[in-house]
């Protein structure tokens, strides 16, 4: 697992409270172009003119007259060419963009209207629009050739209109990009907001929308919310009905995974019209670890369920991916729609996967997984 | 303590529901299954539905949740289910509003064959006196590219329509003309047996996406017995056109449909093996159609809907058992209801394989000028009842036409929302306006439900399929496939 | 022999009796009037139709039963219908 987070060894030379840098690894960038940049120093050379040098371990001593610099851990060697990260004057380091990760998203808030179970980003009461703010900067930053971003949270239609400010900013600035935003959907069910996000007129934007059970009571109970089953499926119509596209998420685990198939049922008679469903194996982090009991089945238990539910969709002509699964704990049916997923800076294998003949085709495991306790019936392909 | 709440905090606390529109049918002595307008359903042992009427069913119930996600009941903040159910309605009524507007041409009613149970063809060399003209074909396309429809489908019927061919090539050639500056999506088909089908015909059905809808009814025995032509080879005949046809025009070009005459009852097997062997995925267990020689005939009454429902579900269980053997193989009428009962589509009336399909959508013109509203009306004509008659092409405008046209719609909707017994029949989304027709075409205007054919047919194959999507999922997961092919 | 089926009024509507009666005109003959507080049913089963008479009224009784849940549905659930059918033709866009 990546560090993506941590603390510097020392930092200097920085005016605000936290600033985003852009780095580069171009010994040879033209000198106009250094300017604002931050050259991350692996090989040793250092070439002149950049505002701010990024040296790893121990303080280089030939550094230019004035230049500022940052000393990290080695774990944060894996940083390269083109990533952004943020500093803060108390040392606090992100990495907020990593240029060659296909899996790049923005952390837009972390305050929801929902409080799932299994939440791996647990919600806080904070006002934090400056996560707001610091995004629009990013966004500025990224390498205008990037191919995806991801928008997440907490719910980041919370910031109301400054959320459709952003992803203006986002077509304004990356107007390439494949866009994928995680939202509860709930504000949707808000014809005006839908509208005004309709209204961006994003060429490529896809929303996923989390939908857990075809049973209201059972969605409210894992989303921790009443009526935000109402909100969610409202919303999602609202969307499809302005044309948006939408994903339907279904996070499994012991309270969902029992009755899947009337989930997909449900999907399949009333929402046959969404772009994407993905059905996604439970990370061990966040909330699930305090809800362990509640949540925790091995995907042993319920292959079979899996199974029937995607063959429903599939017959259905809806677009299905299994996400977040060993390939060994899915019935061979489900291949066709199987995905590896998980994003490669929480992706690992288990030791019992070292014999597997099939390990470049599995998705493995998150990092958090092996960590905290991953499925017992692992069985490597022989 | 957790701050997270259990379930029982988000399910409802008062207890209160509401229901939403459902109607319900026994199923056996202890269970009904109950449907909603746009087709959805589920199953329910007696006490609980009088619970769930009496407003008693617990939330604890899982009938309570089951019944609550597929829209039967809802609690008082349930927006989105009168939403989705709004929305499926929609759905439901503008496909039927977009349906591909059928036009029958019949350009001969002289045919090769002569079935016992063909209700109209004519065995004559007259071509003045059985074949349609130019005149009254022009006439007919004028109709046609009144259509609202941007979708138009133009089915060439005989007789046998390739001993007119002259004429299929003459109205194709007009219609595509005109099509040039109409741009319609313009299908055209032929019903044929492919008996007398040449390579050039063949071929101008290539160069002109036309495509063929032949006949085949079983086993060569089988086969040739039910349609007689000199020679006796109609079999081997349909069998080589098949191979022409297919090299010709394409796989997908030509399609097969079957009669059940009585000799068909007790070989559904083999029939269906007819169509495995000669490559079709799937076929059509048609009853016999009451109008016409058949009925003049007596096959039709040579079996009734019992034992026709034998054959039915004999066929149905053969077809279900090849697919879980993996050979991907539909029965299409199954298909027609399943459609209304897994999705929120309505196929219509008028489909490739029911090329005749009993409907108000479709617009049949005679060989002699004659203007019908469907297939069957044609044939009721032939029998001497000119009831549904709507005009005819040289003496009335299109406006005198479809102002008859009207008279149907009016006896449509007093079908299907006053008829006794359809108005409170839990399969009524599921069997539409087609007995409408049916009914009309028997003289009584109102059909007395219970003593109909049609209907004890409706009901029979329902709850067939009901009780096999109940109790054998795999074949509901084949049914479902079923469905969405196309 | 005529049969006599008397019904608490309070219990069975005359539409109900009439339902039911109709679903079974294939087999019985059902001659209805009202009575103050009843509603009488004269039962014939239809000659040559029925073979077991018992179990076919068994079973009229039961339909009776049906048709009276039937009412309370359809009533019940009416302004939920035409509630529904407003919605689904005021609006325009999403078709599934
Ligand atoms: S054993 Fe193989 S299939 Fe199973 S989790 Fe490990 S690598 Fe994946
Ligand atoms: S014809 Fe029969 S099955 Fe169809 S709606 Fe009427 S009563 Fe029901």
């Amino acid at each position: 697992m990546l560090k993506l987070f941590g603390k510097a060894i020392s930092v200097e030379g920085i005016q605000a409270h936290r600033m985003q840098v852009s780095l580069t690894t171009q010994s040879n960038l033209p000198v106009p172009l250094r300017q604002g940049k931050a050259y991350l120093v692996k090989d040793g050379t250092i070439p002149p003119g950049f505002d701010h040098y990024i040296v790893f371990e121990t303080r280089l001593k030939d550094l230019p007259e004035g230049a500022a610099c940052t000393v990290l851990d080695a774990e944060f060697l894996y940083l390269d060419d083109q990533d952004v990260i943020s500093l803060g004057q108390d040392g606090h380091v992100r990495s907020l963009f990593r240029a060659n990760s296909p899996h790049n998203s923005i952390l837009l808030t972390e305050q929801c209207n929902n409080y799932c179970l299994m939440c791996s980003q647990p919600p806080k009461r904070v006002d934090d629009h400056w996560l707001l703010n610091e995004a629009m900067e990013t966004i500025r930053r990224i390498p205008r050739e990037t191919e995806s971003l991801g928008i997440t949270g907490g719910e980041p239609t919370l910031f109301g209109d400054n959320f459709i400010a952003l992803l203006r900013h986002i077509k304004n600035w990356l107007p390439r990009i494949s866009l994928h935003v995680l939202s509860n959907g709930r504000r949707f069910a808000d014809a005006e907001f839908a509208e005004k996000y309709a209204s961006v007129q994003h060429p490529d934007l896809m929303v996923g929308i989390p939908v857990y059970s075809a049973d209201p009571a059972r969605h409210d109970y894992v989303v921790q919310a009443h009526g935000a089953f109402d909100e969610t499926i409202r919303g999602i119509l609202n969307l499809k009905r302005l044309g948006q596209k939408v994903e339907i998420r279904v996070v499994l685990h012991k309270q969902t995974v029992s009755a899947l198939p009337e989930l997909a049922e449900f999907i399949a008679r009333n929402l046959l019209f969404v772009d994407h469903v993905a059905l996604m194996g439970l990370e061990m982090t966040g909330f699930t670890r305090a809800n362990l009991d509640a949540l925790w089945i091995d995907p042993a238990e319920y292959r079979q369920e899996l199974s029937r539910s995607v063959r429903i969709l599939r017959a259905y002509g809806l677009k299905t991916s299994v996400y977040n699964h060993p390939l060994c704990l899915v019935n061979r049916d489900v291949e066709p729609n199987y995905v590896k997923s998980i994003s490669d800076w929480k992706n690992e294998f288990a030791q019992e996967c070292a014999p597997c003949t099939r390990k470049s085709e599995c998705g493995g495991f998150f990092s958090s997984g092996i960590q905290h306790g991953y499925s017992q019936s692992i069985s490597p392909f022989q | 303590m957790s701050k997270f709440q259990p379930i029982t905090c988000y399910t409802n606390q008062t207890s209160q529901y509401e229901l939403l529109p459902f109607r319900f049918e026994a199923l056996g002595d202890d269970d009904v299954v109950v449907t909603n307008a746009v087709g959805e359903f589920s199953f329910l042992p007696r006490p609980k539905l009088e619970d769930l009427v009496a407003h008693r069913l617990p939330p604890s119930d899982p009938y309570y949740s089951r019944l609550r996600a597929k829209h039967f009941l809802r609690e008082s903040g349930d927006q989105a289910a009168l939403e989705l159910l709004a929305l499926k309605t929609r759905t439901k009524y503008a496909n039927l509003r977009n349906f591909t507007n059928l036009h029958l041409f019949v350009v001969t009613l002289r045919c090769d064959h002569s079935c016992q149970y063909c209700q109209v063809s004519r065995q004559s060399e007259d071509k003045a006196a059985f074949d349609m003209t130019r005149e009254t074909a022009e006439k007919g396309l004028d109709i046609v590219f009144r259509s609202p429809n941007q979708a138009i489908k133009i089915e060439f019927q005989g007789g046998e329509p390739l001993l007119n061919f002259d004429l299929i090539r003459y109205i194709v050639e007009k219609a595509e003309k005109r099509n040039q500056t109409e741009s319609r999506n313009l299908q055209f088909v032929i019903t044929t047996t492919l008996a007398l089908a040449t390579d050039e015909m063949l071929e101008f059905c290539r160069d002109h996406g036309i495509f063929l809808s032949s006949s085949l009814d079983g086993p060569e025995d089988l086969h040739n017995k039910n349609r007689p032509r000199p020679g006796r080879d109609s079999h081997a005949r349909f069998v080589a056109g098949l191979q022409r046809a297919r090299d010709i025009v394409g796989y997908d070009g030509v399609s097969a449909l079957m009669t059940t005459s009585p000799s068909s009852l007790g070989r559904v097997k083999d029939i269906i093996d007819e169509y495995v062997k000669h490559g079709f995925d799937g076929i059509f267990l048609r009853h016999l159609s009451p109008y016409g020689f058949a009925l003049k005939t007596k096959s039709y009454q040579a079996y009734n809907v019992e034992r026709w429902l034998e054959f039915y579900k004999e066929g149905l269980d053969y077809i279900l058992e090849l697919n879980k053997q993996g050979i991907r193989f539909t029965e299409y009428y199954s298909s027609l209801l399943l459609t209304k009962m897994l999705t929120a589509n309505d196929p219509g009336f008028v489909d490739l394989m029911n090329p005749s399909g009993a409907g108000i959508a479709a617009v049949v013109f005679n060989y002699d000028g004659d203007v019908y509203a469907s297939d069957e009306s044609r044939m009721l004509h032939e029998m001497g009842d000119s009831t549904f008659r709507l005009g005819n092409l040289a003496k009335n405008t299109y406006e005198e036409i479809f102002t008859a046209d009207n008279l149907l719609t009016a006896l449509e909707d007093s079908f299907t929302s006053s008829v006794p017994m359809c108005s409170d029949c839990a399969f009524e989304p599921w069997c539409g306006a087609d007995p409408v027709f049916h009914h009309a075409m028997h003289g009584d205007a109102v059909g007395r439900k219970p003593e109909s054919e049609f209907c004890k047919r409706m009901m029979g194959a329902s709850k067939y399929l009901l009780n096999i999507m109940r109790t054998d999922q795999e074949a509901e997961e084949i049914f479902m496939q079923w469905v969405n092919r196309c | 022999m005529t049969q006599k089926l008397e019904l608490d009024a309070a219990v069975y509507s005359l539409e109900a009796v009439q339902k039911a009666a109709y679903r079974f005109i294939d087999r019985l003959t059902v001659l209805i009037h009202q009575e103050p507080g009843k509603v009488v049913c004269g039962i014939d089963p239809i000659a040559g139709r029925v073979i077991a008479v018992e179990h076919v009224i068994d079973d009229f009784k039961r339909e009776l039963l049906d048709q009276q849940l039937r009412l309370k549905i359809k009533t019940e659930t009416e302004p939920a219908r035409n509630l529904i059918l407003a919605y689904a033709f005021s609006r325009t866009g999403l078709q599934g």
